[in-house]
C-alpha cells in the first residue's frame, strides 16, 4: 500500500475579492522510500497542496473543500489538530522555503532542534541534546558543539537550511515534505542541500515530497514527477519518462524555457500569455489560452489525468484522444 | 516590526483598474463599522461644540456663564436639559463650551507635536548616519523622562498664557511621532522600489508625491488621530491639578474635576461631562484603530 | 554588557546636569517666590528669611552654589517644612510612592497580559472583543474619574475597602487599580497586537509542522517576540505611573512623593522641586536601563549591536 495517497484534493481561499481556487483536483501517491517531485510555476497550487496535507492552511481564509490525504491508512484531512499533531513532526516532517523566517529568531538552535524530540518522545533533555548534536554533524554543520548554542541569525542561508533539515529529520519520519527548499539559496549552495537530502534519504529511507518550480532540481532528485498548473495535475510520470517522452504541452513548454538548454544568441523562449486567474477559472483546460497545440474542444471539455502510457498520466485532451506526439 | 512601504500602482491591468492604495484603504475603512461610528461621533460632537454660541442662544436659552444663584444645582429637567451646577449655570451649555476648548486644545497640541515630530523625524531619517544616531539617542533619553513634570512646572510658573498649554502638552507627545516618521523614512529609503521607480525613469517630484508621501502620510494620520485623545487626557490631568484652563473658561477636564468633587450629592455634574469626554476619546481611538487597519500601519519600534 | 551600562551612566550625567540647570533657571525666572504666601510676616522678616536661604545673592552665584550642593548629594532644606531637609522628605515619601507604583504596575501587567493573550488567541470572537472593549474603557476614563468611581462603588456602597488612607494592606487595592487601569488597557492592546503579529510569522508555522500544541506555541515561541512591544512600553509606562501617582495620592490621601512634589511646585519650594525633579529623573533613567537590558535579553538580535 502506498505511504501517502492524495485523492481529489480541493482547496481554496475565501477572500474579499472572491474565492481563489488554488487546488482544483489533485491526486497522487507516494510509496515508501520514494521521492516524488511536484513542479509548477508560482500560483500552480503546489505549496497549497503540501500545506493542506499538513493541516497548515490558515483556516480563514483558506478552506479544504474536499478530498482525502490517506497516510498509512488514516485520512489526515479528517483529523483534528490535536490528532494531527501526533503525526506532524514525528511521522511527517516539513521544511520550508525561507529558512531565515522559518526559524524562531528568539530561540537558540538547540531549543528548536530538540523540540520535536521533547514533543513526541519521552526523552530526557540531555539525551535529546546528544541526538541534536549528532544530527548537526550529519547534516554537515562544522563544530556542532559550539554552534548549537547560537541563534539563527548567526548562520548563513545554507547552514540554516541544513539546520531545518536536521530539525525535520531528527525524529526519523516516514515522509519529508520539502517546499522549495533551495529556492531562497545561492546556486552553489542549492546543489549542496540537494546532495544532503539525497544522503539523508539513503541513510534514513524516508519518502520525500519535493516541491519546486525548478525542473532541474526535480530532475536530479526525484523518482517520479508530477507537473501542476492552475491547481491541477497536468502530467505525472517517472522522471526519465517525463523528460524523454513528454506527454503534455505545458511540460514541453517548461523544458523549452530552461535558459541553459537554449541556443546562444537567439531570443529566449518564453511561454506566451499569463497564468490563469484563479478567481474566475475558465471552462476546459486551463492551459488552453497559452497552448501551442490548442484545438476547439480544449476550452470546452473538463480535463482529468488519464494513463496514456505505463505509469505515465497526462491531462491533455489531445494526447488522450489523438495520441498527439510532442 | 517595520511596516512595509508599498509601490503605488495604478496602471490598467487586463482592462481592470487595480485599486490604488488610498482607494483600497478607504474601502477597508468603510467596512469597519466601529471606525465609522467613531468618525461620525467625532464629527457630530465637533460640529455641535463648534455651534455652541448659536445653540446656546437659540436652542438652549442659557449661556455657559449665566448664573442663577437662587436656583442652585438641580438635576436634569425640562428647562435645563442636563441640570445645573451649584452656581445655577446650565450644564449643557457648559459642556458644549467646554467641548470647544477641549477639542481645540486637543487639535492644537496635536498640531504642535505633529509639527515638531514630523520635522525632527524626517530630518533624522533622511540625514542618516551620525546625525540620525545623535538625534535618535536624544529622543530615547527624552522618552524616558517624565515630561509631564515639566509641564506641571511650566504651568505652575507661567500658567496664565493658554498658548503655553498647547505648546507644553504638544511638547510631551512629539517623541512618538518623531520615531515613527524617522522609521518610515528609513524604511522607504531602503526599499528597492525607489530604485525601481528611478529605473523606470520617473521624475523625482513624481517619486516624492506618488510613492514616498503616501507611505509617510499613513502612519502620520493614524498617530495624529491617536494622539488627540492622549492630549485631551493630559489636559484633563492638568485641570485636575488646577493648572489647565483657567476660569471663566472651562474645559471638559475642569468640568469633570468639579463634578468628581461633588459626585455623591450631584452625580449629573460628573456624569455628563465624563460621558462627553469618554465618548470623544472612544470615537477617536476607534477611528485611529480603524485607520491603522485600513492603512495597514504596524508598530513603530525600530 | 558592562560597556552598555557604563555608556548609559556617562550619558546620564550631562542629562542630569542640563535638567538641573533648566529647572533652576525656570524656577527662578518665574514670577513669585517661596515666601510670597507668608503675608503675615513683615517685610523685614521676609527679607531675613530670604537672606537665610541665600536668596538675596546674585542669580548666578546661587546657581553655582546649588550645583555644588547637588554634586555633594545635598538636596537642601525645604521651605515649606523648615525643620526637614529635602533628602529626609524624599526618603520618607518615596518608598510609599514606590510601593504604589509597583503594585499598580503589577496590576497593569497581570490584567493587561491576560487580556491581551486571551484576545489574540480568540481573535475576532467574544473573548477578543470583550477584553478589548474593557481596555478601551480603561484608556478613555481619566484616573481622577476612575478613582472616585471605584471609591464610590467599592468603598462607600459596598464597604469592602476604606475610602482613603494607607494603613492596611487592603488600602492598596483601590489605588493600585485606579492607577493601573490605564496601563492595563494599554498593555492589553500592545500584547494583543504583538502576539497577533508574531503568530503570523513563518516560524510559528514551523512549530506547528513539528507537532507543537497551542500552549507550547504560545509560551515557548510567541511570547518572546510578542512581549517586545509591551516591554518597550514599560519605560514610558513607569514615567507615566510616576506622574499618575500625583492624582492618585491626592484622591486617596496617600503620603507619597507625588503629593509633596505638587505642593512644592505651588509653594515655590525651590529645593524640594529641584530635589524631586532630579530624583525622579534618576529613578526613571535607572528603570529604563533595566528595561533595555530586559529587551536585549528578549531579542537576541540586539545583542550584537
Amino acid at each position: 500500500m502506498p505511504l501517502l495517497t492524495v485523492n481529489h484534493l480541493r482547496a481554496s481561499f475565501h477572500t474579499r475579492a472572491g474565492i481563489v481556487r488554488a487546488v482544483r483536483d489533485v491526486s497522487f501517491q507516494i510509496e515508501r522510500g520514494e521521492t516524488l517531485g511536484i513542479v509548477g510555476e508560482s500560483g500552480s497550487g503546489k505549496s497549497v497542496t503540501c500545506y493542506s496535507i499538513m493541516g497548515l492552511l490558515p483556516q480563514p481564509p483558506g478552506r479544504i473543500e474536499g478530498g482525502q490525504a490517506i497516510f498509512d491508512g488514516v485520512d489526515l484531512l479528517a483529523l483534528s489538530h490535536r490528532e494531527l499533531n501526533k503525526y506532524r513532526g514525528l511521522r511527517i516532517s516539513m521544511i520550508f522555503q525561507d529558512p531565515m523566517t522559518s526559524l524562531n529568531p528568539y530561540l537558540r538552535i538547540e531549543d528548536q532542534l530538540i523540540e520535536p524530540l521533547l514533543i513526541h518522545e519521552k526523552i530526557a533533555r540531555a539525551a535529546a541534546r546528544r541526538r541534536a548534536l549528532e544530527m548537526l554533524a550529519e547534516v554537515g554543520i562544522p563544530d556542532p558543539g559550539q554552534r548549537i548554542r547560537m541563534y539563527p541569525h548567526e548562520f548563513s542561508g545554507g547552514m540554516r537550511q541544513r539546520v531545518m533539515i536536521a530539525m525535520a529529520l531528527i525524529t526519523k519520519p516516514d515522509l519529508l515534505i520539502a517546499d522549495e527548499p533551495t529556492t531562497a539559496l545561492d546556486v552553489t549552495v542549492q546543489a549542496q542541500i540537494l546532495d544532503l537530502m539525497k544522503k539523508m534519504r539513503e541513510e534514513l529511507g524516508m519518502a520525500i515530497l519535493l516541491v519546486s518550480h525548478d525542473l532541474g532540481v526535480v530532475a536530479g532528485c526525484c523518482d517520479r514527477v508530477i507537473v501542476m498548473y492552475a491547481g491541477r495535475v497536468m502530467e505525472s510520470a517517472r522522471t526519465g519518462d517525463l523528460f524523454r517522452d513528454t506527454k503534455h504541452p505545458y511540460t514541453r513548454a517548461l523544458q523549452k524555457s530552461i535558459p541553459a538548454l537554449q541556443v546562444k544568441g537567439r531570443e529566449l523562449y518564453t511561454i506566451a500569455g499569463a497564468p490563469p486567474d484563479l478567481l474566475r477559472p475558465l471552462p476546459g483546460c486551463p492551459f488552453a489560452p497559452r497552448c501551442g497545440y490548442v484545438v476547439d474542444y480544449c476550452a470546452r471539455e473538463e480535463i482529468g489525468p488519464l494513463e496514456v502510457a505505463p505509469a505515465h498520466c497526462s491531462a491533455c485532451l489531445r494526447v488522450q484522444k489523438e495520441k498527439l506526439p510532442l | 516590526m517595520m511596516p512595509a512601504p508599498t509601490l503605488q500602482l495604478d496602471e490598467q491591468v487586463d482592462g481592470e483598474k487595480s485599486a490604488s492604495f488610498w482607494r483600497d484603504a478607504w474601502h477597508r475603512l468603510w467596512k469597519n463599522k466601529l471606525a465609522l461610528f467613531g468618525l461620525f461621533v467625532v464629527a457630530a460632537l465637533s460640529l455641535v461644540c463648534l455651534l455652541a454660541p448659536l445653540l446656546c442662544r437659540y436652542v438652549i436659552g442659557f449661556s455657559y456663564e449665566q448664573q442663577n444663584l437662587a436656583l442652585g444645582p438641580v438635576p436634569p429637567n425640562r428647562a435645563h436639559w442636563l441640570g445645573t451646577d451649584p452656581l445655577g449655570r446650565d450644564l449643557l451649555a457648559r459642556v458644549l463650551y467646554g467641548g470647544q476648548i477641549s477639542l481645540m486644545v486637543g487639535l492644537c497640541a496635536t498640531g504642535v507635536s505633529l509639527f515638531i515630530g514630523v520635522i525632527y523625524g524626517a530630518v533624522s531619517g533622511f540625514a542618516g548616519g551620525k546625525v540620525d544616531m545623535v538625534l535618535m539617542r536624544l529622543v530615547d533619553i527624552l522618552y524616558a523622562l517624565p515630561f509631564t513634570i515639566f509641564v506641571i512646572l511650566l504651568m505652575v510658573f507661567f500658567g496664565q498664557y493658554i498658548i503655553l498649554l498647547f505648546v507644553a502638552i504638544g511638547a510631551v507627545q512629539w517623541l512618538t511621532m518623531a520615531r515613527i516618521v524617522r522609521g518610515q523614512v528609513m524604511a522607504i529609503k531602503q526599499q528597492e522600489f525607489i530604485e525601481a521607480a528611478r529605473a523606470l525613469g520617473l521624475r523625482r517630484r513624481r517619486i516624492l508625491f506618488r510613492h514616498i508621501l503616501p507611505n509617510l502620510l499613513g502612519p502620520i494620520i493614524v498617530y495624529a488621530t491617536l494622539t488627540v485623545p492622549e492630549v485631551m487626557l493630559l489636559e484633563a490631568f492638568l485641570s485636575f491639578l488646577g493648572l489647565g484652563v483657567q476660569p471663566p473658561h472651562s474645559s471638559w477636564g475642569v468640568l469633570i474635576k468639579e463634578g468628581a468633587e461633588m459626585m455623591e450629592e450631584y452625580p449629573w455634574l460628573l456624569t455628563y461631562p465624563a460621558v462627553a469626554m469618554a465618548l470623544t476619546l472612544f470615537s477617536l481611538n476607534f477611528l485611529g484603530d480603524g485607520l491603522r487597519d485600513a492603512l495597514d500601519v504596524r508598530g513603530s519600534k525600530d | 554588557m558592562i560597556r552598555f551600562v557604563a555608556r548609559r551612566f556617562l550619558e546620564t550625567i550631562p542629562v542630569l546636569f542640563i535638567l538641573a540647570t533648566v529647572t533652576f533657571f525656570m524656577m527662578r525666572l518665574a514670577p513669585g517666590g517661596p515666601f510670597d504666601a507668608e503675608k503675615q510676616a513683615s517685610k523685614e522678616v521676609r527679607a531675613r528669611m530670604q537672606a537665610h536661604y541665600g536668596l538675596d545673592k546674585p542669580l548666578f552665584e546661587q546657581y553655582l552654589l546649588q550645583m555644588k550642593h547637588l554634586m555633594q548629594g545635598d538636596l537642601g532644606p525645604s521651605y515649606k517644612y523648615p525643620s526637614r531637609t529635602v533628602n529626609e522628605i524624599i526618603a520618607d515619601a518615596f518608598p510609599v510612592s514606590l510601593e504604589l507604583g509597583g503594585e499598580s504596575l503589577a496590576v497593569a501587567l497581570v490584567l493587561g497580559l491576560l487580556a491581551g493573550m486571551t484576545a489574540s488567541l480568540r481573535q475576532n470572537t467574544f473573548w477578543d472583543h470583550f477584553p478589548m472593549s474593557l481596555a478601551m474603557i480603561g484608556l478613555c476614563v481619566p484616573t481622577f474619574v476612575m478613582g472616585p468611581l471605584l471609591i464610590s462603588a467599592f468603598a462607600l456602597h459596598l464597604d469592602w475597602f476604606n475610602a482613603a488612607g494607607w494603613y492596611f494592606p487592603r488600602d492598596r487595592v483601590l489605588p493600585a487599580l485606579t492607577l493601573g487601569a490605564f496601563y492595563a488597557a494599554y498593555i492589553a492592546r500592545l500584547a494583543r497586537g504583538g502576539l497577533l503579529e508574531v503568530l503570523r510569522q513563518d516560524f510559528v508555522r514551523t512549530a506547528q509542522a513539528k507537532g507543537a500544541g497551542g500552549a507550547r506555541i504560545l509560551f515557548k515561541h510567541a511570547l518572546r517576540g510578542g512581549m517586545l512591544p509591551v516591554v518597550s512600553f514599560l519605560g514610558p509606562a513607569i514615567a507615566g505611573l510616576l506622574t499618575g501617582s500625583f492624582v492618585v495620592e491626592t484622591i486617596f490621601g496617600i503620603p507619597g512623593l507625588g503629593r509633596y512634589f505638587v505642593t512644592a511646585a505651588f509653594n515655590r519650594d525651590y529645593f524640594m522641586i529641584m530635589g524631586s525633579v532630579l530624583f525622579y529623573a534618576v529613578f526613571v533613567i535607572a528603570m529604563n536601563l533595566v528595561v533595555d537590558i530586559v529587551l536585549v535579553w528578549l531579542n537576541p538580535k540586539l545583542r550584537f549591536e
